[in-house]
């Protein structure tokens, strides 16, 4: 039932909203592969040149807080910006800090069409685990 | 997971573990099969360990999947000694459905309806990323936070009988702008009068069929007459304040030392500072969603205008009801043989209070209140009114939609290679939609029959069905 998308993300079934397994090799590949699944559901990134750059840095006690703040920042940013991501570099600076440099263009309907409005990542089931030497969550999305 | 029989539209989940109280959902025994495919009764579980929850974690026929609680999940908490989840009102606080009738006949609207449907695709901006004509200004959001619906009503979109046909008039209490975060003032700036996307619309119906006509009457519904139902929330004001304090409920937790099966779940006692600030932004998010159903409400009465060359004279139109189903009320209901005062949970489900009840509108108390249960732009959307039955087993509550059978993915598959704009138009729906993927997402075939969800409340007791409404037109994000 699985979708295979790419090396970092595959879509999985959810009956209501929208659910994405990610992985990365560390936690900073993980965060920045769990971005761009996000982003690449809200519009197709081929046709967004990375013209703006953005930066933000999120905290949080555990690593699931760190994955949710970081996405819903890049959601706010997407939404209050009118901004469309292609580019992004994560950072993690020590367990319980990220920090994300994001490139991308506002968005111009003549040439995006915005696939899909996200209300929001939720904490539903997550945990971010170990699995074959890979950082692994099931995140669920909000639509 | 073991569930039993209770009756033939009701099943019980026994309490074990850390449940607090039994689960209890009400479906048949066929539509039961399709609920065990995917996560809900899980979730069913899951809530049934809030802290305070009373008489039973209960699930409508429309359950599935959401996160926290289903969708179609119902929670009456102890109202002083119990906890308010954020996640069981959901990020689209005060997501609700508002249906208006008018004077026309399928005969008066058919010759024009493509005009009509593409006339609301422009007036009402719909789909991801679409800005309203409202920039709010500071004044403005203190009018929203204090008077939702009224507020709209006095900058000309709508009249006064609007609001004495909206649940709570559409005016919520203990708004407090300073509990609303400025990232959620800079959202929702924009976004007033915007319809959204995903399972948001705007239908366009025909009064189809009566179950029960006098009380079809007292609604102001006749057979044949043109009507329109239209959903949506608080937009990404709501969402942003459910973010806000899911965050602020999960350290509350940690420091109380409160475990929840599933983190989505997290609340906070309801006399904490937690919880009140965020009751106070909540309030200001509900009557946002009032004003912008509101709001297109008379966008769709301009639509009829500006396609038909017509005035309100001839339109007659008339607002039936405007009710939640994203929501948390404290209310009174009757627990262990008193009367209780719960903090009700309503995750996609309706109130449906019966005839007599003081907070429904004067012209209703002598049958009952409104309730909608929208379709799949296709098959039918129902008309209900509440029973006492509703008071007596579900908190006053009833179902809200279909409710979704196939994923999202799913039905993008089942899409593949099929016209579906084509396919509803040959079946005399004209529909229009920004994104041709929300379409495909929201196919028909992706609910469930809203008919079998409508029976099992009839059946059950907690609602009566009224009407069927057979859609013609229909817009989308």
């Amino acid at each position: 039932m699985l979708e295979f998308n790419s090396m970092s993300y595959e879509l999985l079934d959810h009956t209501a909203d929208l659910s994405i397994r990610v992985t990365g090799r560390s936690f900073g590949e993980f965060l920045r592969n769990a971005s761009l699944a996000m982003t690449e559901q809200i519009a197709d990134t081929d046709r967004v040149e990375p013209s703006v750059k953005e930066v933000i840095e999120e905290t949080g006690e555990t690593k699931e807080e760190i994955l949710v703040r970081l996405l819903n920042e890049i959601l706010y940013l997407h939404e209050t910006g009118k901004l469309v991501f292609k580019d992004i570099r994560v950072e993690v600076s020590n367990e319980n800090k990220a920090a994300a440099e994001l490139w991308g263009e506002k968005y111009d309907f003549a040439k995006h069409e915005l696939a899909l409005e996200i209300k929001a990542v939720t904490y539903h089931g997550l945990k971010i685990e170990m699995v074959n030497d890979k950082f692994t969550a099931d995140i669920v999305f909000d639509i | 997971m073991r569930i039993e029989k209770v009756h033939d539209n009701l099943w019980e989940i026994p309490r074990t573990g850390g449940m607090l109280v039994p689960g209890r959902v009400y479906t048949s025994e066929k539509m039961l099969a399709q609920i065990k495919d995917d996560r809900a009764l899980e979730q069913v579980v899951n809530i049934a360990h809030l802290p305070g929850i009373q008489k039973y974690s209960i699930a409508m026929p429309d359950i599935h999947w959401g996160y926290g609680f289903p969708i179609g999940g119902i929670a009456g908490v102890d109202a002083d000694e119990g906890v308010i989840s954020p996640g069981g009102v959901g990020y689209d606080i005060n997501c609700g459905v508002r249906l208006m009738t008018t004077e026309l006949t399928e005969g008066d609207v058919r010759p024009r309806l493509r005009g009509l449907v593409t006339e609301l695709y422009k007036k009402i901006p719909s789909g991801a990323g679409m800005s309203g004509d409202f920039k709010l200004l500071k004044d403005d959001y203190k009018g929203i936070f204090n008077k939702g619906s009224r507020w709209a009503v006095e900058r000309g979109c709508g009249r006064e009988d609007d609001l004495l046909k909206t649940e709570d008039s559409g005016q919520f209490p203990g708004a407090d702008p300073g509990a609303v975060s400025r990232r959620a003032y800079i959202i929702g700036k924009e976004q007033i009068g915007t319809l959204g996307s995903g399972n948001h619309f705007v239908e366009v119906d025909v009064v189809d069929k009566l179950f029960s006509p006098g009380v079809a009457e007292v609604f102001g519904l006749r057979p044949g007459a043109v009507c329109v139902l239209i959903h949506s929330g608080s937009r990404g004001f709501g969402h942003q304040i459910c973010t806000d304090y899911i965050d602020t409920m999960i350290s509350y937790m940690r420091r109380e030392g409160i475990n929840l099966p599933d983190k989505q779940l997290a609340c906070a006692h309801i006399h904490s500072s937690e919880a009140r600030g965020y009751l106070a932004a909540f309030s200001a998010a509900v009557n946002y969603a009032w004003a912008n159903r509101q709001i297109i409400m008379h966008s769709v009465r301009n639509a009829f205008y500006d396609t038909f060359g017509i005035t309100e004279r001839e339109l007659g139109s008339s607002l039936v009801y405007d009710v939640s189903h994203n929501i948390a009320k404290f209310e009174e209901h009757k627990v262990n043989g008193g009367i209780k005062r719960v903090c009700v949970h309503r995750k996609g489900a309706t109130r449906a209070f019966p005839k007599g009840h003081v907070q429904i509108p004067e012209v209703y108390r002598e049958v009952g209140q409104p309730v909608f249960i929208p379709g799949d732009m296709c098959r039918g959307s129902y008309v209900l009114v509440g029973t006492e039955a509703s008071m007596e087993e579900t908190f006053g509550t009833c179902c809200h939609g279909a409710g979704r059978m196939l994923s999202r993915r799913m039905a993008l598959k089942a899409a593949r290679g099929r016209n579906i704009f084509e396919e509803l138009n040959e079946r005399g729906v004209v529909v229009i939609a920004r994104g041709k993927r929300t379409v495909a997402e929201e196919m028909p075939e992706a609910y469930k029959d809203a008919e079998d969800v409508c029976d099992v409340v009839h059946n059950a007791g907690i609602a009566h069905k009224v009407a069927k409404l057979r859609p013609i037109g229909v817009i989308k994000g």
